[in-house]
């Protein structure tokens, strides 16, 4: 029994106390040191959702094939990802994936 | 939920689940116009009456409790098609997890029972012996605490629960928590025990909604918190924080946020202009909310039986129950006649219930995450174990930190101030169309009739 998500939580901790540079040979050639690759993902997060949260909120529900035929039934049905199939998965927001874990 | 920590067979069970589910069988239902599919979009969170129209519970409550003569008058409760099918496989999930846990995992789970502390330690237990432990009279002392102030809850306050309610209610936990948990613990996925329980008291005490959320809250909400409990006790337990100090900092956190949840939501039901509209201007539409309402009438007022029992619309749903008892047995027999097929990873537990978020999530978004989640943990993960093992959860952990972080910024900095996002086409049209005002639907009922039959149970 692991309890995969306690992980992630392990590696943030020891990733802030560790700055040192990861080893080529064994990170597949990458030397960045873990903890200088969380701030950069970190930056690049934080500055990114300005965009689907602000500038162009269509980023979340990218379902571009309704945005061309917005009053079409049988498309808003296939391809639209709020109340119909969503057959073409495509976004650019993990805040999505937050809906995934509140008790209902 | 990060789709970079789910190991990748929990991944796949979940998306093949509601691929075969949400949009193989749900196509068939929903084309072949079975439950009246015509006049209902694919999906949303909300139940619908006979003229097309969200269905107004006030109708039929007389002081928030069920009125019969005036649910006659009104109409039947009608489900977009996803919504139903998800209340099916629910039923799946429940029976299916524990005739799973008790195939695959009965035997283990038999073994450490009676083995209980006398187990061998592994490295973790061997370091944190040099603390001492939180007393096992704690946990009682607390237990017995919180359940007498549950029964005073229940039995002070005006919300028709008789106490012997509450006592069924507490029996759910401790049924499932062990088999849930174990499902939790290897692929990070929760099932849920909300339709158990609404199920449950919608048999026992029929009409009274708010009796019905307090049952599901007790009974449910106790079994997750739970098993996040259990999860915060690893934490501590890998990071090898002395027990006694985890004790304490659970107990106090848990008081403290049950003070600042209530505070913060009664201030955002202040301060929060046009708060849970589907118009509200940030999306602070509350999704979880308008499912768990939905559901309170649906089962608390207008009951299971006039849903699911005898000639009822959904009574089909039923058989969901046998679906999810057998297909287990299945696929153990099959799992231990080829061991090394792919029948070893298949989880019937997740297969039906992994989309226990649907609705309010869609399957659009399980595509999304499980598409992120296999590329990372299949493709990531095969081709460069190295940068996996180096990168991948604190990766997970930056995206998502980054991302809460920026979500508090730009909603208290800029829709807090009264500042207007720019008026573009990706902010206007590309949000109105048919599928997000989830109005993508076939045949409009004609002003003034109905659709559907005339008399109902």
């Amino acid at each position: 029994m692991i309890w995969p998500s306690d992980l992630v939580n392990c590696t943030l901790f020891y990733t802030l106390h560790d700055h040192s540079p990861s080893d080529p040979a064994k990170t597949g050639g990458w030397t960045i040191g873990r903890h200088k690759w969380f701030l950069i993902v970190w930056t690049g997060s934080f500055i990114w959702y300005f965009f689907p949260g602000w500038i162009f909120q269509g980023l979340s529900w990218f379902c571009w094939l309704t945005w061309i035929w917005p009053e079409s039934v049988i498309v808003n049905q296939l391809f639209g990802g709020y109340s119909g199939y969503g057959l073409f998965p495509l976004t650019f927001v993990s805040t999505l994936f937050s809906m995934l874990c509140i008790p209902r | 939920m990060s789709p970079l920590i789910p190991p990748f067979h929990a991944i796949a069970n979940v998306v093949g689940g509601i691929f075969v589910f949400f949009i193989v069988v749900s196509m068939g239902i929903h084309y072949s116009g079975y439950w009246y599919a015509d006049y209902l979009p694919v999906q949303n969170s909300h139940a619908y009456d006979n003229s097309g129209y969200r269905y107004d519970v006030t109708e039929i409550l007389t002081d928030f409790q069920f009125d019969e003569a005036k649910y006659f008058a009104y109409s039947p409760l009608y489900l977009p098609t996803q919504f139903a099918l998800a209340y099916g496989l629910a039923f799946a999930t429940i029976a299916a997890v524990i005739v799973h846990v008790a195939l695959y995992h009965g035997r283990s789970i038999w073994a450490q029972m009676k083995m209980a502390r006398n187990q061998e330690d592994d490295i973790h237990m061997r370091l944190m012996k040099k603390y001492r432990d939180a007393e096992d009279w704690w946990y009682a002392v607390l237990f017995v605490t919180m359940l007498a102030l549950s029964f005073v809850v229940v039995c002070a306050w005006p919300t028709s629960m008789p106490w012997w309610a509450y006592v069924v209610c507490m029996v759910i936990p401790v049924v499932w928590t062990i088999p849930i948990g174990i499902v939790q613990a290897v692929t990070n996925i929760q099932l849920g025990l909300n339709v158990l329980t609404e199920y449950i008291v919608g048999y026992m005490l029929p009409g009274r909604p708010l009796a019905m959320m307090i049952f599901k809250n007790y009974g449910y909400v106790c079994m997750s918190q739970a098993l996040f409990f259990a999860q915060d006790l690893k934490l501590g337990h890998y990071m090898k924080v002395p027990p006694r100090i985890l004790f304490w900092s659970q107990l106090i956190a848990s008081i403290w946020s049950a003070i600042v949840q209530i505070a913060v939501m009664n201030w955002a039901l202040g301060a929060i202009p046009d708060i849970c509209t589907d118009t509200q201007a940030n999306q602070y539409t509350c999704p979880n909310a308008k499912v768990f309402y939905t559901a309170s009438v649906i089962w608390g007022a207008i009951g299971p039986a006039r849903m699911f029992s005898g000639d009822a619309l959904y009574s089909s749903l039923q058989w969901f129950w046998l679906l999810g008892a057998i297909t287990p047995i299945i696929t153990w027999f099959l799992a231990r006649r080829y061991p090394r097929s792919i029948w070893r990873y298949v989880n019937l537990p997740l297969v039906f219930g992994g989309s226990g978020w649907i609705p309010p999530a869609t399957a659009y978004i399980y595509f999304c995450w499980g598409t992120v989640g296999a590329f990372f943990n299949y493709y990531l993960r095969r081709r460069n174990q190295g940068w996996w093992l180096q990168y991948n959860y604190v990766t997970s952990a930056a995206l998502d930190t980054g991302l809460i972080v920026s979500t508090f910024i730009v909603f208290f900095a800029l829709w807090m101030s009264g500042a207007q996002p720019p008026v573009w086409f990706g902010n206007v049209e590309a949000l109105s169309t048919l599928d997000m005002v989830s109005r993508a639907v076939k045949s409009a009922v004609p002003p003034g009739e109905t659709f559907g039959p005339s008399t109902w149970p």
